[in-house]
């Protein structure tokens, strides 16, 4: 695996260093590195993307680039020990989404999303799904502000249309 | 600041087609955007495809289940070594409008639809879950409590359309006057009842029997009329109702050939959505097998010669009186790929004098393992058996938003020959509404 280091900036200016296999996370600068448009000395300047959120995407990305030399590492490893593995990841993952405020967690996914990080945007859209699906459209409104734009009689109109549920 | 209200559109599909069947009600009634986006059916085949990749991930699959005329969804999950009772899960049952439903004593699954039965026979309601449309069929007549209908949904191939086929088929053993048919055929397109031209078959299907759907088309499990011996063995035989036809195909033979006990159970299953699965439980031996198709049409069946699960029940169970063997109404799913067998009945237990009952689930391992799940508490209401179908989400429209009716009430019908009922029931189809008693 190439060692290889890349920098990348943020549009507040901040610069970060990664290896060149974590940033290929990304489709993005994966596709930049192979039409060799990237400077070895120069940073690649990320406009849509601020410090603290590419912080959190290269801490994503470095921490399954080492996974991914897992899986070459271990191709032969037995069901229990690709189980306890992907328990490892899947407690990372949880502690990982945990840690941030649901507006970071909307950043970070415009982020994934602008980047081209296809395991990121799911990590984080399973995670806003987590916090919607077992709650009242009231609790939802609340949690992720979103305004009532039905009129009572439009209320009933769906209640109707959905006259049967599973719930 | 961001918001999820300000996500570009592919964002928010992606947010919401993570989220499972049963949260798209709350969904279309939190915002106008996320009603819109779940409607819009390319997000709806995404949603399907995203849901049917998790499930395949998690090695989960969903069945619909009948326990004490309530209709649940059910998670089954047979990878949970060690926690035997979270291996089957109800995640939700079925609400309408506000209201549990609790009278359903039949459901039946055809690609994604559901046809729900009532226990007094009265209301056909056929329902899609993933849209939560519902589309209520007129009875075809005026019931009596006692009458005994056979209800399959099914489709035609060539058009596609779907239809319900409501058949009795009435014929006393010892008395060759009393006999009774009536098939009728409801079909989607034209909103109506047609009478089939279908008076008399050589078979006759076994009391309480589901049929099965299979592509389309609705299989049962049938005695031959006419078996020289007739009330303590009969010839068992399989027999195909094909949609698109509109007419039964020829007897199919079982995988042995055997004198069956009316006190024997067998029941009906599919597995994969392709093939057939057959449980036989004779009442004097206690044993079980369950048997696969390898091909199954209207009038083709072969099975495959290797028996996919045969267990001693006497042998796995040091008092078999706790147990309900032989079953009584079982409902059954095979898993071939975990080599088990679930089959769902109720455990009656009688303590001094007392009857209470339990729904359980029984996991047979093709290696002779046996595990119980306990699905509920005890519950009191022992005439509705616990059964189950298979049910995959599906996006097909009924076209019908009326909302479900509560009660209905029919004015008794008369009995008499075959062609005054039809005649009669005819001219009686009215439906009366009337406020929840």
């Amino acid at each position: 695996m190439s060692s290889n280091m890349i920098m990348l900036k943020s549009s507040d200016g901040a610069s970060f260093e990664i290896e060149e296999a974590a940033a290929r996370k990304s489709k993005i600068i994966a596709n930049m590195i192979e039409v060799e448009c990237v400077d070895e000395d120069k940073a690649i300047p990320l406009q849509n993307v601020t410090g603290n959120i590419l912080a959190l995407v290269i801490e994503y990305c470095n921490k399954h680039i080492v996974d991914d030399d897992d899986d070459v590492a271990t191709e032969e490893a037995s069901e229990e020990e690709e189980e306890a593995k992907k328990k490892k990841v899947d407690d990372w993952e949880a502690e990982f989404m945990n840690s941030m405020s649901l507006e970071t967690m909307f950043e970070l996914l415009l982020a994934a999303n602008y980047l081209n990080i296809k395991s990121l945007i799911d990590l984080v859209c399973q995670t806003i799904a987590n916090n919607i699906k077992d709650k009242t459209p009231e609790e939802v409104r609340k949690i992720f502000s979103i305004e009532n734009d039905f009129t009572p009689e439009e209320e009933e109109e769906i209640r109707k249309e959905n006259a049967w549920a599973f719930g | 600041m961001t918001n999820i209200s300000n996500l570009p559109r592919d964002l928010t599909e992606e947010v919401l087609s993570k989220l499972p069947l049963t949260s798209l009600k709350r969904v279309r009634s939190t915002c106008k955007n996320w009603n819109n986006v779940s409607k819009d059916r390319s997000f709806a085949m995404k949603h399907l495809g995203d849901q049917a990749k998790l499930a395949a991930r998690e090695r989960e699959f969903k069945v619909v289940m009948i326990m004490d005329f309530k209709v649940y969804l059910m998670s089954v999950n047979l990878d949970n070594n060690g926690d035997v009772e979270s291996c089957i899960k109800p995640q939700a049952k079925l609400i309408s409008l506000d209201d549990e439903v609790d009278d359903v004593y039949q459901v039946f699954h055809c690609n994604g639809l559901l046809l729900c039965i009532t226990k007094d026979n009265t209301r056909l309601t056929v329902w899609n879950p993933y849209w939560g449309h519902v589309r209520l069929i007129e009875p075809t007549h005026n019931f009596h409590r006692l009458d005994w209908y056979y209800h399959a949904l099914g489709y035609n191939k060539s058009s596609k359309s779907y239809k319900i086929l409501r058949f009795t088929d009435y014929d006393d053993d010892d008395d060759d006057t009393d006999y009774f048919v009536d098939f009728r055929i409801y079909d989607f397109n034209s909103n109506s009842w047609r009478v089939l031209d279908i008076t008399h078959q050589d078979w006759v299907i076994f009391l309480s029997n589901h049929g099965v759907s299979l592509k389309g088309n609705t299989y049962w499990l049938a005695k031959d009329k006419y078996s020289e011996i007739r009330i303590t063995a009969e010839e068992s035989v399989l027999v195909c109702f094909d949609f698109t036809s509109e007419t039964f195909g020829q007897p199919l033979s079982l995988p042995f050939k055997f004198y069956n006990s009316i006190l024997d159970t067998m029941s009906l299953s599919i597995v994969r959505e392709e093939q057939l699965v057959l449980l036989r439980n004779p009442w004097n031996t206690l044993s079980m097998e369950i048997w696969v198709t390898t091909k199954i049409e209207p009038n083709t069946v072969s099975w495959n010669s290797k028996v996919f699960l045969e267990t001693n029940i006497i042998k796995l169970i040091p008092s078999p009186s706790h147990f309900p063997f032989p079953f009584t109404n079982p409902s059954f799913f095979i898993d071939e790929e975990k080599k088990v067998a679930v089959v769902f009945d109720k455990a009656t237990l009688s303590i001094y004098g007392n009857s209470t009952c339990n729904n359980k689930a029984y996991i047979f391992g093709v290696d002779g393992s046996l595990e119980k799940v306990d699905l509920r508490g005890v519950c009191a209401k022992s005439f509705c058996y616990t059964h189950v179908c298979s049910y995959v989400p599906s996006l097909m429209q009924l076209n019908d938003r009326r909302p479900p009716i509560k009660y209905t009430y029919f004015r008794k019908r008369k009995r008499g020959s075959p062609t005054d009922n039809t005649r009669e029931r005819s001219k009686q189809i009215k439906t009366i509404v009337s406020p929840k008693n």
